[in-house]
């Protein structure tokens, strides 16, 4: 297993090479100019080269990418074009805001859609199966931006139970950081937690058909060990699947979210950064999105051979 | 009273349907019979003639979705159990009526260890602590002969063979000594050798626990090596029911004979001077369950039927010691050679 892990983290190092290539190139392929829009709208041709040159743009293209990977071999990713800030400092300072609502999306989403899912199975076909998936259809319909702004009006703005928009780092105490979660996490959480349930009733359904299922039942066990234990293990590989799918997806999410609740996190430093064309904070970033999806993956892998001894790496 | 009478299995009457797109199939249509303490009984019939639907009546495992037991009685140790609560089912599976399944490749959970899954039913019935429960689990895996027991606990059923994971449902099934053991097909998806095995180690089991045991086959060789008495099954009906040595010194009932005929024999004298008769199968096909039969089920197939056959359905009579046998023919039957 370990041999396995390190074989997979140096795997991981041509998909990160390729995409840093491709972030490169894409980004001063695309439209846009950042020596332009630091030299300002009346700015004359000769005071925009004066700006590339001093940032170093004007070098060839592919100087440029070597200069930058070198620096990345060593750890650092560049200075921002406009805050001249280190890109490795901008990163974390706003990681923890978008770890923090990316983790509790996941809690939110998965610590509801399982039991739902299992719920919806077992009583596959009767009345609470078909209102849990008619709320689950609901659910992935809904764009959680919309999600978010109806949550506000009622629970910040009506009812004055949460806070309407901002973040609190956890170092300010663990209440006010939780408080100021709860309704990002929902918005964001409900598209997710809808297509788990899903997954998660259609693959127990399939696993409550097989023989060991019978076996569990011939057997007398509570109904909860058949469900949860003998069922429910069989039927993870699907479900943590998704799961690891769904973080891909919220990563995007998160860019929005972030935007309707004023939270500095990175998927506004993203949006900010890309308008700016920001190139090393851009690509800084995309590097950052690419390891954390990579990582998923690894870790989702992993788990399969703890959920299926047939699975050996 | 039932316990008085030495029976700790009464079935009577047992009709058991299920819904389907083509109709209700009547896949047990009033099925009785007794099964005595300690007592090996056989049930025997073709694929689909209702024997595992009336073994899964038995521990009420029907899924409600699609089936239900429509009529008739089932009595545990004089206990009703078609209206007992689920609960008290519950209690009652893997306890004191066990069963084993026709597929051991399928029929284990593939993600928990044989010994979770053997001492789960331990920690379930008798209420001990889980290391108590794997010590018991160990205890049945050298039982049934499973080499390396203790090691054996850990592995997990694609770790073993066909034949060990059915040696493992029989150690799981035997775990709380249960009174009853149904096993439906138990050998079926086996080979030879290994079917020869288990069936010995049942008969061996049964001796030492006193369990009863329910055997459900189509292999009339299995019924005559393991059984004490047989019920053949056809279209959901009992046709014939007798202590083994009579049923196979005179079978009375047509479908009975056929079932013989079908039985293919190592004859290698006959082999050599090419006198070997071709194997008899039974012609035509197990009848659609949709609608009620009206005569006798087994008519259309039968080289005996007479008019009345097909309108009127024979009762089961008593031929004597035992043997009983549902055919408006069986004297001219009886008269025939096999």
């Amino acid at each position: 297993m370990t041999a396995y892990i390190v074989r997979r983290l140096f795997a991981t190092l041509p998909v990160m090479a390729v995409v840093a290539l491709f972030v490169f190139f894409l980004l001063r392929f695309a439209p846009g100019d950042p020596a332009a829009i630091i030299a300002g709208e009346d700015a004359t041709a000769e005071a925009i080269a004066a700006v590339r040159g001093k940032l170093g743009l004007d070098r060839p293209m592919v100087e440029q990418f070597f200069v930058w990977i070198l620096q990345l071999a060593q750890g650092d990713m560049g200075v921002s074009i406009f805050s001249n800030l280190a890109v490795t400092r901008l990163i974390s300072q706003r990681l923890e805001p978008t770890v923090a609502l990316t983790l509790s999306t996941l809690f939110v989403a998965v610590a509801l859609a399982i039991p739902i899912g299992v719920v919806a199975a077992w009583k596959a076909r009767k009345l609470v199966d078909r209102l849990v998936m008619g709320f689950a259809v609901l659910g992935f319909a809904m764009p959680g931006f919309v999600l978010a702004y109806i949550l506000i009006y009622f629970f910040a703005v009506q009812w004055q139970l949460l806070p309407v928009q901002g973040y609190r780092p956890i170092a300010e105490g663990l209440w006010p950081f939780i408080e100021c979660l709860i309704l990002p996490s929902v918005a964001l959480g409900v598209t997710y937690m809808a297509l788990i349930a899903r997954i998660t009733r259609a693959s127990m359904l399939e696993v409550l058909a097989q023989d060991y299922i019978r076996t569990a039942n011939a057997k007398g066990l509570a109904t909860d060990r058949v469900l949860l234990l003998h069922a429910l293990k069989n039927a993870a590989v699907p479900i943590i699947t998704v799961i690891g799918i769904g973080i891909a997806l919220l990563i995007s999410g998160v860019v929005i979210t972030e935007t309707v609740f004023n939270i500095p996190g990175l998927g506004r430093l993203t949006v900010d950064a890309v308008l700016k064309r920001d190139y090393p904070v851009v690509q800084g970033l995309i590097l950052v999105f690419a390891a954390a999806k990579v990582l998923v993956n690894l870790i989702i892998d992993i788990s399969y051979a703890f959920l299926d001894p047939r699975i050996r790496y | 009273m039932s316990v008085a009478s030495g029976n700790i299995l009464e079935v009577r009457d047992l009709q058991t349907q299920f819904n389907t797109l083509d109709g209700v199939v009547r896949a047990v249509d009033g099925v009785s019979f007794d099964l005595a303490r300690g007592e090996t009984l056989g049930i025997v019939g073709e694929s689909g003639c209702g024997k595992s639907v009336t073994a899964l009546s038995i521990l009420r495992l029907i899924p409600p979705e699609t089936g239900r037991i429509a009529a008739g009685s089932i009595k545990f140790e004089g206990e009703e159990l078609t209206t007992l609560g689920e609960e008290a089912m519950k209690r009652l599976r893997g306890h004191r009526i066990s069963m084993i399944f026709q597929e051991p490749m399928t029929s284990l959970n593939p993600v928990l260890t044989v010994g979770t899954q053997i001492a789960e039913n331990v920690v379930r019935h008798m209420g001990v602590p889980w290391r108590a429960a794997r010590e018991r689990a160990c205890e049945m895996l050298d039982l049934v002969r499973i080499a390396d027991a203790r090691r054996r606990l850990d592995e997990y059923p694609h770790q073993l063979s066909g034949g060990m994971r059915q040696r493992v449902m029989i150690a799981m099934a035997l775990s709380c000594d249960p009174q009853v053991l149904i096993a439906d097909e138990p050998t079926t998806a086996l080979d030879v050798t290994i079917q020869a095995q288990i069936l010995q180690l049942m008969l061996e089991l049964k001796e030492k626990t006193g369990t009863a045991i329910v055997l459900i086959t189509h292999d009339l060789g299995v019924v005559a090596e393991t059984t004490e008495r047989v019920v053949v099954m056809y279209a959901g009906r009992k046709v014939e029911e007798a202590p083994v040595e009579a049923l196979f010194a005179e079978p009375l009932h047509p479908y009975t004979r056929g079932l013989m005929r079908a039985i293919p024999r190592l004859d290698i004298e006959a082999d050599a001077a090419g006198t070997r008769p071709r194997l008899q199968e039974i012609p035509g096909l197990v009848p659609r369950l949709t609608q009620p039969i009206p005569g006798c089920a087994f008519a259309p197939r039968c080289g005996f039927a007479t008019e009345r056959c097909a309108v009127e359905s024979p009762p089961l009579v008593d031929v004597g010691a035992g043997h009983t046998v549902a055919c408006w023919e069986v004297d001219r039957v009886r008269a025939s050679a096999i």
